[in-house]
């Protein structure tokens, strides 16, 4: 992308032209998630709307394109008009993971992500009824039994699976990871008391409030809503992560209008009342705005190929 | 279901019949050949992916088999419904929902429905075509695609393909 | 508990109007192909946020009941169902609709659908926290055995040739292979396309399977649609009631059988009708009469699947998990309201949960009035359509029904493809449902198969696993049941008539009384 075209455009004096790249939004925004809705990808787009209505005066229209694990949309991501008002969710560990794993359609680098807003730590959570009352407690028991301890998730190659490989290696323990078709199966599983602990996110805790009990969170630190519960690092396992959100423009998508997406969700995330609202479904708020996206990227894929080695 | 008990003639019925049976066997060797390429498919899987293609593939190549055993032993099922009607209509019909679908993303999606919705219903049509029925036709055609598109694209925010037309 | 005040706040003119509202919308969603209640329910969501908790849930509850209700339509009057849940009532509502009998069958699914709706929401109001349990005690080896138990039905829904219907089911199931795999992980079939990594869409082989093969034989023919009976027009309600009073348990043990499976989390409508479909056939005086437009058929899919509406609604309001994909929205919905769900919810915020509970109870009720007047111009408009006119609207809808899935073309292209193998596969005897059932069950089979197999490696006691647990060996011994039955009664009938010394009576004439 040749960056000087604006300077020259303006100084052209064809302010004209190079408008479109600096009025952001002038409409309604297409907001694609690449989910099915009432996931966390759309409950998150659910409380940007009414505070991006308040912000800029114009609608944040939230439509779904869900289909292979978000792979469905973010192949089609660079066809569609890249005017800055149609943006689309991503999530991490999902568009690393994909292309590693299989062919989606896609390559990591064929998305250019403009802001990443916030994250769900990992988190191991057991049932409220559960013999493990300490992070300890269920370390040990695995350790002296390897591989009778069942931990459900959502899906093989996921945020979750990754989360079960990379804490056995750093514990030295071996659990027995079983994938469920979603949160939800993963998660009546735990309840059922089907499996002795479940991987998921800081998220399904608060959902779920005292029918489980949340063991460790993946941090830096501890979550407002959850005061007594230890991040891993406390426990002494340097493991820091979840599934990262935020979003991304199509690639054409020119510099300026790159950037005053990424200015809008800042705006966004500095709201007292997203804030707020993220807290209490504790989601981890984050400000990653483009300038630092790659750094930030680079630095996930480091770390997600490194626990996908792992694993193998 | 689709036999006209009555209409057709009994050496007619007979051919159809065979006919039929020859697409039976032809589709369960394809079934078996489909069943064997799971088999070699599932070698490269990990085993708990692989336990269910392997099963079903079993299934699959059992019961063709069983069809065409019978078959062979001359205990075959009913005969398939002898098709009747017109194989061209049904030909063009395939032809234009194809060109429908293929030519959507890339002619955009009010052209390409309407464009498609009158050729089916030309398809369809079996009447005389008069000016008056043609307007007609149309009318309703605009009016369908119209409002189911208004429905789609303004109420239920479904992202219609543009293409280069509209 | 004095229920009385939230049934006041729910029959506010604003609630009532709502309720009413979105029943009409929803049914006019789910008559069209392709279009889901999810989609419905999901697109209105944002409208909620402006008004009272309870009246948005009341109105994203009446579009969901009306959708469920909706999807009949298509199934009876164009053997096309509108959602899944509406798959079995195609088996005998569309044999109805072609003899002429299309109306009969609309009141009839429109009655149904009311009386299961209603015995849905009566179980969310009064047996919710008890009901929660089901859920719960539903784990891997029971969804396992239970999509077996879905499997056996091939049996009765190939018709005379059981055989096509088991290579039938096995190619359904093979489609539901292609892609990656949840469980495992393995890209399975995909030819290195990455359109098909995702693998087949379940909505899109749905519409492709039924409503291609349909719109292929429309245009080959001059001849109408269906049939018009002339002597008998209207609603034909009383001869519809006569044929609930005389399926009575049929109706209550199909509504039951929703309920229980709405609650089970990844089950969903068409899993509910399927088994009430298969329940009512099995124990009917007349099963053979069973997909050949037999009213207790349409009366037993109807009241389930409108029976797991409420069902559905029991695990996400009292455990926070979705029961179907709608509630999936719905619970959505809630959390951006601020509402946390879970056991407290009932207690804490009786309000907005009893509020919402009667304003489903009185849309179900719309459904009455609402139904019989849109089934009514439905079938009007559907038999007096020039044919060359709703070949290319079904097509059309086919079309967009199955772009809108995933706003992707790629799922027109599945539909398309499986709907011209269907065609040809319908041709020699295959029919589209055992591969549909295939396609739907092989992923709960499968990855009930392969957790049950991993927990109970871990444990040491895979064996135990399938068959030591008492929910699992009751599924087990149903499917066995429904496989055998028609065996079974045939042995019996044949042993008594030895008896008597008479020789058996065939088939044809036990039939016809």
């Amino acid at each position: 992308m040749n960056r000087t075209t604006p300077i020259l455009a303006l100084a052209l004096g064809a302010g004209m032209v190079a408008a479109p790249a600096f009025a952001f939004p002038d409409k309604d925004v297409d907001y694609i998630i690449p989910f099915s809705p009432g996931g966390e990808s759309d409950i998150a787009a659910r409380l940007q709307q009414p505070v991006f209505a308040e912000e800029f005066g114009h609608q944040l229209i939230v439509k779904y394109q869900a289909g292979a694990g978000g792979a469905q949309a973010w192949s089609q991501l660079n066809s569609m008009p890249a005017d800055g008002h149609t943006i689309m969710g991503i999530n991490l560990p999902h568009v690393i993971l994909q292309p590693m794993m299989s062919s989606p359609g896609y390559e990591t680098a064929d998305l250019t992500p403009v802001y990443w807003f916030h994250y769900t730590p990992d988190a191991i959570i057991v049932n409220a009824s559960s013999e493990f009352e300490t992070l300890e407690d269920l370390v040990a028991f695995a350790r002296e039994n390897p591989g009778m301890v069942t931990f459900s998730g959502s899906g093989s190659n996921s945020a979750n699976s990754l989360a079960q490989k990379r804490f056995d290696t750093l514990a030295g323990i071996t659990t027995t990871y079983v994938p469920f078709s979603g949160t939800g199966p993963s998660v009546t599983a735990l309840l059922g008391d089907q499996v002795s602990a479940s991987w998921g996110y800081s998220t399904v805790a608060a959902a779920q409030g005292d029918q489980v009990r949340m063991l460790a969170v993946a941090s830096e630190e501890r979550l407002p809503l959850f005061p007594d519960v230890p991040t891993f690092q406390e426990a002494g396992y340097d493991m820091v992560g979840g599934a990262y959100r935020g979003v991304a423009v199509p690639k054409d998508t020119p510099e300026e209008t790159r950037q005053a997406v990424s200015d809008a969700f800042q705006a966004m995330n500095n709201e007292p009342a997203m804030r707020k609202a993220m807290d209490d479904g504790a989601f981890v708020v984050i400000d990653v705005p483009y300038g630092e996206v790659e750094a930030f990227m680079a630095e996930r894929r480091e770390e997600i190929a490194a626990a996908a080695e792992a694993a193998n | 279901m689709r036999t006209e008990p009555g209409s057709s003639p009994a050496p007619e019925r007979a051919r159809g019949a065979s006919r039929g049976d020859l697409g039976t066997i032809v589709l369960c060797v394809l079934f078996v050949a489909l069943g064997g390429w799971m088999i070699a498919g599932s070698m490269a899987m990990s085993p708990l992916g692989a336990v269910f293609p392997r099963v079903i593939a079993g299934i699959m190549i059992t019961s063709a088999l069983a069809i065409l055993g019978l078959r062979a032993l001359g205990r075959a099922g009913p005969a398939p419904a002898v098709e009747t009607g017109s194989t061209p209509r049904r030909l063009l019909l395939c032809a234009a929902l194809v060109a429908w679908a293929v030519l959507m993303p890339r002619l955009g999606f009010f052209a390409t429905s309407i464009a498609g919705f009158l050729a089916v219903l030309a398809i369809a049509e079996y009447d005389r075509w008069t000016a008056k029925r043609t307007a007609a036709y149309i009318a309703a055609a605009l009016a369908l695609v119209g409002g189911f598109y208004l429905l789609f694209v303004e109420v239920l925010l479904v992202p219609v393909p543009r293409g280069v037309l509209f | 508990m004095d229920l009385l005040p939230y049934l006041a706040q729910a029959l506010t003119p604003f609630n009532l109007l709502l309720a009413l509202g979105g029943v009409v919308l929803g049914t006019l969603i789910g008559a069209l192909p392709g279009l889901s209640a999810t989609m419905a329910v999901a697109v209105l969501v944002p409208f909620t946020f402006a008004m009272a908790p309870a009246s948005g849930l009341i109105g994203l509850g009446a579009i969901y009941t009306g959708a469920i209700y909706g999807g009949a339509f298509a199934a009876i009057l164009v053997n096309t169902p509108g959602t899944p849940s509406a798959i079995a009532t195609t088996f005998d509502g569309f044999p109805m609709a072609k003899r002429g009998d299309g109306n009969l069958a609309v009141t009839l699914a429109t009655l149904a659908s009311v009386v299961g709706g209603l015995v849905g929401a009566l179980a969310l109001l009064f047996l919710s926290p008890p009901l929660s349990k089901v859920a719960l005690a539903f784990g891997p080896p029971e969804y396992f055995w239970l999509a077996i138990f879905g499997l056996t039905l091939i049996s009765a829904l190939s018709q005379g040739d059981t055989l096509k219907g088991i290579l039938g089911a096995s190619f359904g199931l093979f489609l539901a292979t292609v892609g990656v795999a949840i469980v495992g992980g393995d890209v399975r079939y995909t030819l290195d396309q990455p359109m098909l990594v995702g693998g087949f869409d379940v909505i899109a082989a749905l519409i492709g399977l039924y409503c291609i093969p349909v719109v292929i034989d429309l245009v080959a023919r001059p001849d109408p649609h269906l049939k018009v009976a002339v002597q008998a027009g209207g609603f034909r309600l009383a001869e519809a009631m006569g044929h609930c009073a005389r399926n009575w348990f049929n109706l209550i043990r199909s509504s039951v059988i929703g309920t229980v499976v709405g609650i089970l989390p990844g089950a969903g409508g068409s899993i509910a009708s399927l088994v009430s479909y298969s329940e009512a056939r099995r124990s009917a005086p007349h099963p053979e009469r069973y997909g050949k437009g037999e009213p207790g058929g349409i009366l037993a899919t109807e009241s389930a699947n409108n029976a797991t509406v409420g069902g559905g609604f029991i695990p996400t309001l009292v455990l926070g998990i979705p029961g179907t994909p709608p509630d999936a929205v719905i619970l959505g919905a809630l959390l951006v309201q601020g509402i946390r769900t879970g056991p407290g919810l009932f207690t804490g915020q009786g309000d907005i949960v009893f509020t919402f509970i009667f304003g489903l109870l009185i849309a179900t009720v719309l459904m009455l009035p609402v139904g019989l007047l849109i089934g009514r111009y439905a079938y009007q408009a559907i038999v007096s359509i020039p044919k060359a006119v709703l070949v290319p609207t079904v097509a059309f809808l086919t079309i967009i029904g199955s772009f809108a899935i995933h706003n992707s073309i790629t799922d027109v292209y599945t539909m398309l493809g499986l709907g011209f193998l269907g065609w040809t596969l319908a041709r020699f005897g295959f029919a589209p449902s055992p591969i549909v059932l295939g396609i739907i069950l092989g992923p709960i089979a499968e990855q009930g198969f392969v957790q049950a197999w991993l927990i109970g490696n871990a444990q040491g006691n895979v064996l135990g696993m399938f068959f030591g647990r008492p929910i699992s060996l009751a599924i087990a011994a149903l499917a066995l049941l429904t496989l055998l039955y028609p065996l079974l009664t045939d042995l019996l009938k044949a042993r008594r008539a030895r008896r008597a010394g008479t020789v058996p009576p065939p088939r044809e004439t036990i039939d016809a009384d």
